[in-house]
């Protein structure tokens, strides 16, 4: 599961470059996305572990890191909700980021945290230290999710519906964290409250892989067809620009079609040539002209 | 020269979402307390795209017949743009033509007349067109879409 969610977030790492060049609202969840893989990769999805562990020591640093990245990733993916809900920011905002520093004290007071062990909390959550920073981690989680999922009651429609679902089970698997950490340290049920914190790993990344799964198809629906219908174009129309040198500079055609969206691009690259028709008092040739009204009256039809 | 941010101005004259020209012409004709006209003026025009001409009571913004309905539009919210620019900020708008200049010329046949090019004025009235032909052309609402 962990290595489907790392597949996933790398897909949209990776896809969603283009649009974070053109459009400054999409960088946050490409932060996100960005921060959940490095929390995969550091919790030794790809690279073994003790690996990268032991290169930061042998003491389970690698279990912090992996937690203040989740978080992080989790925070701006929130942002982006609160994006897309048109949700100003209040002083609330910020509340889970506070989290961090007390993680930070919480596992350096862990006592004897070698060697690297993927159970590190487990084996020693009689630890009030540990309990501390994993609870306080998962309180931070639990309250950003229940957030996320609240700003998206409106929203959560279509594939928009498949965050709020894959969103609630987190929140199942960080309660069911949250209960084992309480249960265990603060009751003598153990065996009960690790039959209830086993269920955390087998939910969260269930959770987010839905998440991140109906993320990626919502991108990929939505972006493949506007470049079946205009990245030809765009490219065709840069090409000209450049070739009559219509802008007296060979970056400006290229650096609309990085800096715009496919569409926009394709609109200034029209009005850059009838500029210079204009300017120049000139025709293009009849082939030319013909494909630049086609291009134009399907503009026309997306208005 | 600094100039405002066009994002800003188009934001603060449009305000979120899409609008159409003429709610653009409606709100600059409240700014400037004169009717802003759109005349289709059917002469010769060689390399010129669009003018506009300010008089007592009135503003005229003359733009050549186009087979292009885009292109025609963009000339128009390029005026447009220096009608807004110099509803606010007229030390920094392209200087005109001074009214002695007009008196004196008024009998002329034709008047030619050089200026700076690639002004930087020019340079944002272009982009402004380019801003309100995003705010035009997007169909129905103008949504973030922070996940794409």
């Amino acid at each position: 599961m962990k290595l489907l969610l790392f597949a996933l977030l790398t897909a949209l790492c990776l896809l969603r470059i283009p649009s974070v060049v053109k459009a400054a609202e999409a960088r946050a969840s490409w932060v996100a996305s960005v921060f959940g893989v490095a929390a995969l990769y550091v919790l030794g999805t790809v690279t073994p572990l003790a690996t990268i562990d032991s290169y930061l020591g042998g003491v389970n640093v690698t279990n912090l890191l992996q937690a203040i990245f989740a978080l992080l990733a989790i925070f701006f993916f929130n942002d982006s909700v609160r994006r897309l809900a048109n949700v100003p920011v209040r002083w609330t905002y910020y509340a889970p980021l506070l989290s961090i520093p007390i993680m930070i004290v919480g596992f350096a007071l862990i006592k004897d945290k070698a060697p690297t062990s993927a159970d590190f909390i487990d084996s020693r959550m009689d630890q009030l230290a540990t309990a501390t920073y994993s609870g306080t981690y998962m309180l931070a989680l639990l309250f950003t999710v229940l957030r996320i999922i609240y700003m998206l009651r409106h929203k959560a429609r279509g594939l928009y519906a498949t965050f709020s679902a894959g969103l609630l089970v987190v929140a199942a698997a960080c309660s069911c964290h949250i209960t084992y950490v309480l249960l265990f340290h603060f009751s003598p049920w153990h065996t009960f409250a690790e039959a209830i914190g086993a269920w955390f790993d087998r939910l969260f990344y269930a959770g987010l892989s839905v998440t991140a799964a109906g993320w990626l198809i919502l991108f990929l629906s939505k972006q493949l067809p506007k470049l079946r219908l205009w990245m030809i174009d765009a490219l065709w129309l840069t090409a000209l620009r450049i070739r009559v040198n219509a802008d007296h500079s060979r970056v400006s055609p290229a650096r609309d079609l990085f800096n715009e969206t496919l569409e926009n691009g394709v609109y200034k690259s029209l009005i850059v040539l009838h500029n210079y028709q204009r300017g120049n008092m000139t025709t293009f040739p009849e082939p030319v002209q013909g494909r630049i009204s086609q291009i134009e009256a399907k503009l026309d039809a997306q208005t | 020269m600094s100039l405002p941010p066009v994002a800003e101005m188009v934001q603060e004259l449009c305000g979120d979402g899409t609008t159409s020209m003429e709610e653009v012409v409606e709100r600059l004709t409240v700014m400037c307390e004169k009717p802003i006209n759109l005349v289709e003026y059917k002469e010769s025009w060689g390399a010129l795209t669009a003018f506009k001409a300010e008089f007592e009571d009135r503003i005229n913004v003359y733009f050549p017949p186009q087979k292009s309905q885009q292109y025609k539009l963009h000339c128009i919210y390029h005026e447009l743009g220096h009608i807004y620019l110099e509803s606010f900020r007229t030390c920094l708008a392209l200087p005109d033509l001074s009214e002695e200049m007009l008196r004196e010329t008024a009998d002329a046949i034709s008047i030619t007349c050089r200026s700076v090019p690639n002004h930087p004025v020019e340079r944002w009235v272009e982009e402004f067109a380019f801003e309100m032909s995003k705010k035009t052309r997007t169909r129905s609402s103008f949504e973030p879409e922070p996940f794409l």
